[in-house]
């Protein structure tokens, strides 16, 4: 009895090792799946929670294209990508908490955020003193609190901050009108290095005649071209403002009759829809004519009408192409550890190194803020002429001077 | 930089513009206030809401303005007298109640408005295009007709109140609620009328302000601050007080700006208030009590 119970246990054993070796034979190590929790601080509520929820539906967006594609590969694990979003309230503190929740509850080593520059400096203070990298997802002006420098080893910026297109600006406004060479400045109060548009522009042959600055929360803007136009210009350039069309509105109800430049990414349509047939002529505008858009901003609307019943916000192209590049950043980096992935975005340095739908793009920023962690991509130039939106293309923008 | 003549005209026509819009929201408080002794903490969503039904009667049923105007008059009018009936008459006695219902009511309708409308910025069609060239200054023409709509709404509230039965009876209720009982004026009726009258200023307010600037759920605070502070250096309840103070307003936002930049303008109602209230706190036409 004893001798056929050890038989028979011999030959189950036997059996089972064969099964095993049958099925595992020649197949590859199957790689552990696992989850990249990725965070996301913008404004959810409130006035401008149309611009944060757009921009974080974009990344969402984008992540779901990876996901359905199998994930992410990296460093021998496959990872399926999930975005935490959290509300910032355009408020510090708040922000600040948020971050917390994310790096250390969520366990998110990587934060996008956010759109107002004092959020962006505490959401970095948070990821640095836990070893997270902030992707930066918009500056109003260059140099900001918040922004990239060589004191801060855990912040990338994703986004192209609105003057660097000024020479590209400038250079199509020389081009289009030669005759007009008299320029008014009316910027939004965010620091932007004034400075330095006069400074591009008068190499151009530009004469800056003046400038104003308006506060924050500004609805009315009679009173700032009111002053403008007493210095009659050829040419008034509202800078980077998402109240452009209303500017424009205001411009051509005092009579100007000149060229209007907007920096904002603001679509050209939406200038269209408020400034009207009759107010939108000669211009210049650095948003992307929807009409025009490459296969892959047709892929972030489809996915977006696909999903959300509001109509396509079109600002939300930019986090989705900032979304594709720290995609690629991962990759290139082959880790999900922040440093590697902070050195991989700053051996990308070479023309085309990586690509996003705007086209292909780099990273630089080294002369201007020291360190190569600013993404340098084509922009959009549109031009507005009788009611008609004429896309002109895009330009590379300079992000080292 | 020199500022010409020009720029100073500008400015003065459009601090009369700004002043008039004032002048609608402030005319509708102090009528509410006047009878119903309620501060209308909501009317600032009455303004939004009504500048919104302009919008989508323009968009969606390509309504002329002046006609889309008008049936937004009407509508607000209605809510009006639907909220005073169902909200406020309940709640006369008790005046710390209608403040709480009159604060939920603005964040009920502004939290709607977000719903309903979305938070995309919109525009309401301009009441006129380009400028008027008058002697050299350009002059924005949808400025100048704001003016005309908003005095023409001004007479007529004016010669109702004057001349009507029911305005002198709205205005002997404001004056003496117990003697206006008393000659058999019904304070309902009274509070319901100054309701759907103020409703009515304030969604024409809000039309040529959504006309004028941009359009969102948010645009009604902004207004009513300023419909208070005309109410506090106009007097509590007094309509010519109100047509002082929202001139006043209307100037130094119109022309402060341009004299002596954002700031000064920012501060001038403050200041103007602060000195209002340690001088005569009853506002200009206001009674001692």
């Amino acid at each position: 009895m004893k001798t056929n119970f050890s038989n028979v246990l011999i030959i189950m054993l036997t059996l089972l090792m064969t099964t095993a070796l049958v099925f595992t034979a020649d197949s590859p190590v199957q790689a552990d799946t696992k989850k990249l929790k990725v965070g996301m601080i913008m404004p959810l509520s409130g006035p401008i929670s149309v611009v944060g929820v757009g921009l974080t539906r974009a990344v969402e967006l984008y992540f779901n294209k990876i996901n359905e594609a199998g994930g992410l590969q990296l460093g021998g694990d496959t990872y399926m990508l999930e975005l935490i979003a959290e509300d910032s309230k355009v408020d510090p503190t708040v922000s600040a908490t948020a971050t917390k929740k994310l790096v250390y509850k969520d366990g998110c080593r990587f934060v996008f955020g956010a759109i107002a520059p004092p959020v962006a400096a505490a959401i970095y203070q948070v990821c640095a003193k836990a070893k997270a990298l902030h992707l930066i997802t918009w500056i109003d002006a260059p140099g900001l609190a918040g922004d990239v420098s060589p004191k801060k080893p855990y912040a990338v910026r994703l986004c192209i901050s609105s003057d660097a297109g000024w020479e590209m600006d400038y250079d199509y406004l020389r081009k289009t009108y030669p005759e007009a060479k008299n320029l008014f400045i009316v910027a939004p109060d965010l620091g932007l290095p004034i400075d330095r548009a006069i400074k591009v522009a008068k190499e151009r042959g530009l004469n800056v005649l003046g400038h104003e600055l308006w506060e924050d929360g500004t609805v009315d803007f009679l009173p700032y071209y009111t002053k403008a136009l007493a210095a009659k210009p050829d040419v008034i350039q509202a800078m980077c403002s998402a109240q452009a069309g209303y500017q424009l509105r205001t411009a051509r109800q005092l009579g100007f009759k000149g060229i209007f430049i907007s920096d904002a990414p603001t679509a050209p349509a939406f200038i269209l829809s408020l400034a009207g047939p009759e107010g939108s002529h000669d211009v210049i505008s650095n948003g992307m004519d929807m009409n025009s858009a490459t296969p892959g901003m047709k892929e972030c609307m489809n996915r977006w009408a696909k999903k959300y019943k509001e109509p396509f916000f079109s600002d939300s192209i930019i986090t989705w192409v900032e979304a594709e590049v720290f995609i690629q950043a991962l990759k290139k980096a082959d880790s999900v550890d922040p440093k590697k992935v902070v050195a991989a975005f700053e051996s990308m340095t070479a023309p085309g190194s990586f690509q996003t739908a705007f086209g292909p793009g780099h990273m630089g920023g080294d002369k201007r803020f020291g360190v190569n962690r600013v993404v340098v991509r084509p922009m959009p130039i549109s031009r507005l002429m009788n009611g008609k939106i004429e896309f002109v293309g895009f330009k590379m923008p300079v992000v080292d001077k | 930089m020199d500022l010409p003549v020009q720029a100073v005209w500008q400015g003065m026509i459009n601090g009369l513009a700004l002043g008039w819009i004032y002048v609608l929201m402030a005319l509708g408080l102090t009528l509410i206030f006047g009878i119903m002794h309620i501060m209308q903490f909501a009317h600032g969503e009455i303004y939004m809401i009504g500048a919104y039904v302009v919008y989508y009667l323009t968009a969606s049923f390509k309504l002329p303005l002046v006609v889309a105007t008008a049936l937004s008059m009407v509508v607000m009018a209605t809510a009006g007298l639907i909220l005073e009936r169902f909200i406020f008459r309940p709640l006369k006695e008790d005046w710390l109640s209608a403040v709480v219902a009159t604060t939920g009511l603005t964040l009920i309708l502004q939290s709607g408005a977000v719903v309903v409308f979305g938070l995309y910025e919109r525009s309401i069609p301009l009441l006129a295009h380009g400028p008027f060239n008058i002697a050299g200054i350009m002059v924005p023409k949808d400025r100048v007709i704001a003016v005309v709509v908003a005095v023409v709404l001004s007479l007529f509230l004016y010669l109702f109140l004057k001349t009507t039965k029911y305005g002198q009876a709205m205005v002997a209720s404001a004056q003496n609620p117990e003697g206006a009982v008393l000659q058999g004026i019904s304070p309902n009726k009274m509070a319901a009328m100054a309701m759907a009258i103020g409703c009515a200023l304030a969604a024409a307010g809000g039309t040529l302000a959504g006309s004028l600037f941009a359009l969102s759920p948010f645009m009604g605070l902004p207004p009513l601050v300023k419909g208070m502070t005309i109410i506090v250096i106009g007097g509590m309840g007094s309509l010519p007080g109100a047509f002082i103070a929202g001139m006043i307003l209307g100037f130094i936002d119109g022309l402060v700006p341009i004299l002596l930049g954002h700031a000064w303008a920012a501060m001038g109602p403050l200041l103007l208030v602060i000195t209002i209230l340690v001088i005569k706190p009853q506002g200009f036409f206001g009674h001692a009590e």
